[in-house]
């Protein structure tokens, strides 16, 4: 997979393409408008994440570009601005997710995955985690070819995990991606815990292996090894 | 007390003083006129008294000429005195201007005494007076029907420029349009105002733009925080006091984000004219509101009684509404106690949240300004009200806060 990352503040490129690395994804860099349109042509990307604001010009036009050069390019802009016209004009110029600032690691990860697997496994969205087979457009999960009943909560919690495999994730990142703005009614996250109790729970009776870990004082982490 | 009027009664008062001293101006003078008149013509008349009693006519005519004969002779100057006499035909004492002479005439001396009627003072005193205050009266008649004329006519345009300063708001973002007049003083004041809402107009956008340049620009370096404190959160530190720290960096940073987005909102809210409207369903909306809380709501045990039959439906910015009741249901969870009611009802266009909560320390009322709180929470920014606020007067909604023990309530009158 060949990602280019198009961002002007180079501490944080330098961060997200180091968090992504271990995704075994192909990064490359561009600081401007005009770096990233001559990498653009030259190339062809399998995803793009885009800033708007560049210092030398406008990153929509960067998301034109892209849609006309490779329509199966996966297109997610970063923007500083919560503006909804920025975000319906990205999206109609072909855009595929729009993420502000700032923004957890593991969101933006586990979108980056999200966009990848729409564009290039058209149809079959379906993800294979040794005994997990997790349907995505059904919303299903099934171990052993047994059909496990998930909550709606669990199972984006589930799918938020397995995009993040082998990474610490805390209960912000957690609780921003499955409650959304709705955590503001929580005093505390520590709800969190149940849901993920139960969610292991369903899995360890399942007959899957317990992958869930959880890591004291931060959050959990989805671990294969 | 209106400028005109104001001015007019100083007008008024001043007159009345210059006309009492006319009164007397006019009375002192009348009087001498008058006196000196009388006394010409008495000493013409006891020269003519005297040139008849040469001749051996005593013209006696009382009380008007009186002759009296005396037995020695006086030389005494002739005087002039004023003096009551009573008439018996009359059945009153009138004034008389005397004047008496001592004479020798053909051997006999003579006392003569001429005398005219004075008019009375006081008549003439009055009869000044009377007319001074007619004058009076009729000054202040006209001068309060040009004051009704001129309010409405030449202050129309002062009126008229009153309301539109009134009316002008910075919000609105559209300078003021005063009316022309042609009085110097009034156009002069329109084109100071003009000025003044001219300057404050674009010193307030300038500030806008500050503000919100400011806001998203701190989005960047927030990011770059965030971003490093989860990559460095990923090595997994088994010393505590790293983890623990970084933990709250992230936390820290969390609410600067969510601090900013809602000031973002704020700001937005403050200067929005274009928010497009939709028919909406309120019922629908709130109960799709809920539920999206039911988490909250189940983890603090919470107990939920709705009542949403109303079938209104409002023309409102479908985000904002979703913001303005997210708000409020989120508010009435996080700050219930567990295992409190909540009681979300939709009567007609009436909505009222009512839910148990710790007695505030001070006027509910207080929650709509920013950054208010009776306790700082790590989940709880201050401004949820504030927005909910900005919200209603956007829309010229009105919104109660009231607590009645052990109830908050809350309630929003819909269009």
């Amino acid at each position: 997979m060949k990602l280019i990352l198009i961002e002007d503040e180079k501490d944080l490129a330098s961060t997200i393409a180091s968090y992504l690395k271990e995704e075994e994804y192909f990064i490359d860099k561009a600081y401007t408008y005009s770096e990233a349109n001559e990498k653009i042509s030259m190339y062809s990307y399998d995803c793009a994440l885009v800033d708007l604001m560049l210092p030398d010009g406008n990153g929509i036009d960067l998301v034109k570009k892209l849609k006309e050069l490779n329509q199966q390019c996966g297109i997610i802009i970063i923007s500083a601005k919560e503006s909804l016209e920025d975000k319906v004009k990205g999206l109609n110029l072909g855009a595929d997710d729009y993420i502000t600032k700032p923004f957890h690691l593991a969101e933006l990860n586990a979108r980056i995955k999200s966009v990848i697997r729409r564009k290039h496994f058209d149809g079959g969205n379906t993800i294979y985690v040794n005994e997990l087979k997790i349907d995505i457009d059904k919303r299903e999960l099934t171990i052993n070819k047994i059909a496990i009943e998930l909550t709606r909560r669990e199972f984006d919690l589930l799918l938020f995990f397995i995009s993040n495999k082998e990474r610490v994730l805390n209960k912000e990142a957690i609780v921003e991606h499955v409650w959304g703005d709705n955590s503001s009614a929580f005093d505390s996250y520590d709800f969190v815990y149940t849901h993920v109790k139960n969610l292991r729970k369903k899995l360890k009776d399942s007959g899957a292996k317990d992958y869930l870990k959880s890591i004291y004082g931060i959050g959990y982490k989805f671990t294969l090894k | 007390m209106k400028l005109l009027n104001k001015i007019s009664l100083y007008y008024i008062f001043n007159t009345a003083i210059l006309f009492m001293v006319g009164l007397f101006a006019i009375y002192l003078s009348v009087d001498w006129i008058i006196s000196e008149r009388s006394d010409g013509q008495l000493r013409d008349t006891s020269k003519e008294v005297t040139l008849k009693l040469k001749r051996g006519i005593k013209a006696e005519y009382p009380p008007l000429i009186e002759i009296i004969e005396l037995t020695s002779e006086y030389s005494f100057k002739p005087t002039f005195k004023d003096t009551t006499i009573y008439l018996e035909s009359e059945k009153e004492s009138e004034i008389y201007r005397q004047y008496t002479v001592y004479k020798k005439i053909n051997e006999k001396n003579y006392k003569i005494i001429v005398r005219t009627s004075l008019i009375e003072k006081e008549d003439l005193f009055s009869a000044i007076l009377i007319i001074l205050i007619i004058i009076l009266a009729l000054l202040f008649v006209i001068l309060s029907l040009i004051n009704r004329y001129t309010a409405r006519k030449i202050f129309k345009p002062f009126y008229n420029n009153l309301k539109h300063l009134d009316m002008f708001s910075l919000h609105k973002n559209d300078s003021m349009i005063l009316d022309e007049s042609n009085i110097d003083e009034f156009n002069e004041l329109k084109n100071a105002l003009t000025k003044l809402s001219e300057k404050a107009l674009k010193e307030y956008r300038s500030l806008k733009e500050f503000s919100e340049d400011l806001s998203h620009e701190l989005q960047t370096p927030l990011a770059v925080i965030k971003a490093k404190a989860e990559l460095l959160q990923q090595k997994e530190f088994t010393d505590t006091e790293i983890s623990s720290n970084l933990q709250s960096i992230i936390n820290n940073a969390d609410r600067l984000d969510k601090l900013n987005r809602s000031l973002i909102l704020l700001t937005k809210l403050e200067t929005a004219d274009l928010f497009p409207t939709q028919k909406i369903l309120l019922s629908s909306r709130i109960e799709k509101i809920i539920d999206n809380y039911s988490d909250a709501i189940n983890s603090k045990e919470i107990v939920l009684h709705t009542n949403l039959q109303s079938i209104h439906e409002i023309e409102f910015n479908e985000n904002l509404l979703d913001i303005l009741l997210s708000n409020l249901i989120s508010n009435s969870i996080k700050h219930n106690i567990p295992k409190g009611d909540l009681f979300v009802e939709l009567k007609d266009s009436v909505f009222m949240i009512r839910n148990n909560g710790k007695e505030p320390k001070q006027s509910p009322l207080h929650y709509f300004t920013r950054f208010t709180y009776d306790e700082k929470s790590q989940n709880s920014l201050g401004l949820g009200l504030a927005i909910v606020k900005k919200i209603c007067d956007l829309y010229r909604i009105k919104i109660e806060y009231t607590f009645e023990k052990p109830f908050h309530i809350l309630k929003i009158n819909f269009p």
